[in-house]
């Protein structure tokens, strides 16, 4: 058993066709104001934020809404971008306090209504989640649910985005040391309630 | 090297399947694997749970692109952007006159009235902690993490404590 090797944070035929970081040019057009630099900003970031987005909210028109709201705040706030962090951090920072505030909102908003039943996002045409069955996705996801929003929040971005314990240190603004914590015990209750589940997640997919 | 124990194998398990322990510790941890089926179960389970985790991820729906450009354009249309614009240009530009202002009466004194040296100095600092506070959000989260990098076993101390900071 040996330390998992590093991986590329997205895999499929949409990332060979964009950069993972943004060109200091499309930056300084995002700051004046210019929509087709936020395109391309999205075209580069967006599956990335959507992917933390869903991991936080488990629901498919909350994670649209939450995505297009932290690419707005990001238009609007590009000037506040220094350069002295890498801009995906940045905008990693801005997706997961965004995130964090509409998963409470969302909670408050669940309290009142109970009815409804989680949506489940629609697997994408990728032949890398073929692996993994649509039930048992959703399932995952639900039971992420389960886990308090910071650590649920910690372990997306480490699984899903694959930051560094430095990276998630820079992006959720606490010591590596919090990071580290968060994401043991996020990965012992999450363990814990995969056992406890009657759904076959332990079962090869 | 003494072999680990397993309850500090199964607190470093985490940090190590993510890459992050030091080159020996995983070296010591491997070898309390080599010799501990339990642990080695436990192992396997988490990394597991990691790809599970992992694959979960989906990609943004068709469409959620041009939405987010509309939306970007009908907010810089509205005139509720102009008024931000201006309240957020505001204590820039006040900044920048004050800063004119400033090195005029110090380009100018026999035309001026003596500024004194205090106010001028106050004026520039200012100036100064304005840029300064803009780098400092950046770079503030990180002081914890660079003081325990320079202290490895800082970190290690930590997980094993299991403490959140």
């Amino acid at each position: 058993m040996s330390p998992q090797p590093p991986r590329a944070r997205r895999t499929g035929a949409e990332e060979s066709t964009t950069s993972s970081e943004a060109s200091e040019d499309v930056l300084d057009r995002l700051r004046a104001g210019d929509i087709a630099a936020l395109d391309e900003i999205y075209r580069v970031y967006g599956d990335r934020i959507f992917g933390v987005c869903f991991g936080i909210l488990a629901n498919r028109a909350d994670a649209e809404d939450a995505t297009q709201e932290v690419f707005l705040r990001a238009f609007q706030q590009a000037v506040k971008f220094s350069g002295k962090s890498r801009y995906s951090t940045w905008l990693l920072r801005l997706a997961a306090n965004h995130t964090l505030n509409f998963a409470k909102a969302v909670k408050r908003r669940k309290r009142v209504s109970r009815a409804l039943p989680e949506d489940v996002a629609s697997p994408a045409p990728d032949p890398d989640h073929a692996v993994i069955g649509r039930e048992r996705r959703a399932a995952v996801v639900r039971l992420l649910q389960e886990l308090p929003p910071e650590q649920r929040l910690t372990l997306v971005l480490r699984e899903i985005e694959g930051l560094s314990y430095f990276e998630l240190s820079e992006v959720l603004g606490v010591p590596v040391g919090t990071v580290t914590s968060r994401l043991i015990r996020g990965r012992e209750k999450l363990r814990a309630l995969v056992t406890d589940s009657e759904s076959d997640l332990l079962a090869p997919g | 090297m003494s072999t680990m124990d397993c309850l500090t194998t199964q607190k470093l398990l985490s940090a190590m399947l993510d890459g992050e322990l030091p080159s020996d510790l995983t070296r010591s941890v491997e070898r309390h694997l080599n010799q501990c089926s339990r642990c080695t179960e436990e192992a396997e389970e988490l990394r597991f749970l990691s790809a599970i985790v992992r694959e979960a991820g989906t990609r943004a729906p068709v469409g959620l692109g041009a939405r987010i450009s509309c939306s970007a354009r009908d907010t810089q249309q509205s005139p509720a952007s102009w008024t931000a614009a201006l309240a957020a240009a505001w204590p820039r530009a006040a900044a920048v006159l004050v800063g004119a202002a400033s090195v005029a009466l110090i380009s100018f004194p026999l035309r001026s009235a003596p500024s004194s040296p205090v106010e001028t100095r106050t004026t520039f600092n200012l100036l100064a902690f304005e840029s300064q506070a803009e780098l400092d959000l950046a770079g503030s989260f990180g002081e914890d993490f660079q003081a325990l990098a320079r202290r490895p076993e800082g970190l290690l101390l930590h997980i094993l404590s299991g403490g959140e900071r």
